[in-house]
């Protein structure tokens, strides 16, 4: 699915990304954690495209593209998605229509036809009835006055109605209390297939008792410094990170 | 307090204008010649002109020759209206067929005593007043309800010619009307158009009034509409600048009656080196009166734009509700825009509020559609359209809706249908 060699990435001169190395394969689940500022948001936007970082070595292979070298819809109509942990709020554009306009200019890339507006408020309904998002939320302007649940459940229904073949949830647990958690669990659980892949960020172990990944890898100062299974979760959440940066003082 | 710098320069730029051809009261011309005179052209220390600088209008060598003759129907926005053509100077166009109870006469023909002009001065109504060629004049009588608007269309065409024109407007008593006021431009290079339009309504009277400006080449536009409400009477005017090489519009309200509603709202787009202008002035002379007033602009390139709003509440005009908002966004990075809002207070039981914003687009919000498969292209056109859909929303006039819709996805390559459906 993504192949992640050596990537070196800093903004406004700070390295931030010091030679990460990961695979992912379709089907998996891969956890990353780390404790603040180790680079964990910051691989998720360079993934995404966020230009504000500079990519100064290092290849990243997403099914057989040079994903660097596409433009942020580009990645976005290959397949990759990405669930922010901030989502914008964007006043006047409205969540359907701005996804519907989102499906029909992928499905020209793919060179498909546009979906009709009946077999797209069809899609609409089924999949906010997925993250029990409200029907009214759906058609309102984009994040507006959403609460801060209603936020991370509106990523994952637009993660759900684009069908992506990567997803990459960036803090999504943030700010979430537990209903809306395993909500938002349930929703990504039921979207997970063997050809799709899921890369999850979080500061806790928390989420991951909602969504069970294959790998836990932990990012300190820019590097995956541990891979294990997901047993390497819990002992990160008794134990915290303290041994793991006493372990690897000089990354 | 307009000052005097090179009153030859007026001279000079009227020098070729031919006078006015309508019946202006004596007194009044030679107080406008007199200003004009005096005063020349305001400069930049003129705060109403502080940021329009009026030098390359000032040296324009005007004239009015026989211009060749056009097609307007193509300029039409809508074919079920009452249309009247005006062509730099002259009409050349004059519905006949009207329905009962509406008067229309060409200004040119009307009489001294059919005039109502409002005490109001600036170097254009001046300019106007001592060079008027021709207008529309309109009488609505009593409780008289149009169903179709009247469109009045003025294109301009040549090089350096002049178009002054006065319309005048009256609304007797419980009458209704749509006006649509459309500009337009046939290769204009350098032309002048200077059009004063006088509303005056009377009790429970109803006018809501669509200016679409939407002119190629390189002309000089200058748009004035006066005001005068009474009692219980809805004003309405929305004014769409969507294209124009230099536009300046001034809009003065009389609020003269009680229990009256003003409606301002305005959108302009700029590109280039454009540069649109607009001034407005709500004077609240009675109480209970509600007036708001929304203008948005989107300014691109290297195009500047001017907002100056001013509400005035009298002291006895208690219970005034005024709202007004000026909202703009710099996509060019040599954009620029001068926003003033103006609130002046002498009422004490009022409800008053006025803001202004200059920002750009907010990138992350691009960001984030562009995440979702959304082009940057497509992203940016989403956002603007959004952010200047409150303006859009209040445009009653379907022709005036598909107008703006045909404009906005030609030239800004927009489509505000993406907004409205489902």
């Amino acid at each position: 699915m993504i192949t992640i060699k050596n990537l070196h990435a800093n903004i406004d001169g700070k390295e931030i990304l010091r030679g990460l190395n990961l695979t992912v394969k379709a089907g998996e689940v891969h956890a990353i954690m780390g404790p603040n500022g180790a680079g964990k948001s910051t691989l998720a936007s360079v993934l995404a495209g966020r230009d504000e970082y500079v990519i100064t070595e290092g290849e990243v292979e997403f099914q057989g593209l040079d994903l660097l070298s596409l433009s942020t819809e580009d990645r976005a109509r290959e397949g990759l998605f990405l669930a922010f942990q901030y989502p914008v709020e964007i006043p006047g554009v409205s969540n359907v229509n701005f996804l519907r306009t989102a499906i029909n200019e992928i499905r020209a890339y793919k060179g498909q036809e546009s979906l009709s507006a009946k077999d797209f408020m069809s899609l609409v309904r089924e999949k906010s009835a997925l993250v029990e998002l409200d029907s009214k939320l759906a058609s309102r302007s984009v994040n507006e006055g959403f609460s801060g649940g209603e936020k991370k459940r509106n990523e994952i229904f637009q993660m759900a109605m684009l069908a992506p073949k990567l997803a990459i949830l960036d803090e999504t647990d943030s700010g979430l209390d537990i209903d809306a958690l395993r909500i938002v669990a349930k929703g990504v659980n039921q979207l997970k297939s063997p050809d799709n892949a899921a890369i999850v960020i979080t500061h806790y172990q928390r989420l991951l008792d909602y969504i069970v990944p294959d790998f836990v890898h932990v990012l300190y100062k820019g590097q995956i410094v541990k891979t294990g299974g997901k047993e390497l979760a819990l002992e990160l959440e008794e134990k915290g990170y303290d041994w793991i940066k006493e372990a690897h003082p000089t990354v | 307090m307009e000052q005097i710098v090179a009153p030859s320069k007026m001279e000079t730029f009227r020098r070729n204008l031919p006078v006015s051809l309508l019946k202006i009261k004596k007194e009044d011309l030679a107080a406008s010649n007199e200003r004009l005179l005096l005063n020349g052209f305001p400069n930049s220390r003129t705060e109403a002109w502080k940021y329009s600088r009026l030098n390359r209008i000032a040296s324009l060598n005007l004239n009015t020759i026989t211009s060749s003759p056009i097609s307007w129907e193509h300029y039409s926005v809508t074919n079920e209206a009452y249309t009247f053509v005006f062509q730099n100077d002259r009409c050349i166009h004059f519905s006949q067929d009207l329905p009962d109870g509406i008067m229309v006469k060409e200004a040119a023909h009307l009489s001294l005593e059919e005039w109502k002009t409002l005490d109001i001065n600036s170097h254009v109504i001046d300019i106007n007043k001592t060079h008027a060629q021709n207008g529309l004049c309109l009488w609505l009588r009593k409780g008289v309800s149009l169903t179709k608007p009247v469109q009045l269309i003025f294109i301009s065409s040549g090089t350096e010619q002049a178009a002054i024109h006065r319309n005048q407007f009256i609304l007797e008593k419980n009458s209704k009307m749509e006006v649509i006021i459309s500009h337009f431009s046939i290769d204009g290079q350098k032309n002048y158009k200077n059009i004063v339009s006088e509303f005056h309504l009377e009790e429970n009277a109803c006018l809501s009034v669509n200016k679409l400006q939407n002119e190629e080449g390189e002309d000089f536009h200058f748009s004035t509409e006066n005001i005068h409400q009474k009692n219980n009477s809805n004003f309405s005017l929305t004014t769409l600048t969507l294209n124009g090489n230099w536009v300046r519009n001034d809009v003065n309200v009389f609020v003269d009656g009680e229990g009256c509603e003003t409606f301002l709202n305005g959108a302009y787009l700029s590109k280039g080196i454009q540069h649109i202008d607009n001034h407005t002035t709500i004077d609240h002379m009675k109480p209970n009166c509600n007036s708001y007033e929304l203008y948005k602009g989107v300014m691109d390139e290297k195009s500047t734009a001017v907002f100056n709003g001013k509400v005035f509440v009298r002291p006895d005009a208690q219970k005034i509700a005024a709202f007004q908002s000026n909202a703009n966004v710099l996509i060019g990075d040599e954009a620029s825009v001068n926003s003033k809002p103006e609130l002046e207070i002498y009422a004490d039981d009022v409800k008053c509020s006025h803001g202004s914003t200059i920002g750009q687009l907010d990138e992350e919000a691009i960001f984030y559609l562009q995440s979702r498969g959304i082009s940057e292209k497509t992203a940016r056109r989403l956002v603007l359209t959004a952010f200047m859909q409150d303006v859009f929303e209040k445009i009653t006039s379907p022709v005036v809706v598909t107008f703006l819709n045909q404009v906005l996805s030609k030239r800004f390559n927009w489509d505000l249908s993406v907004l409205e459906e489902d």
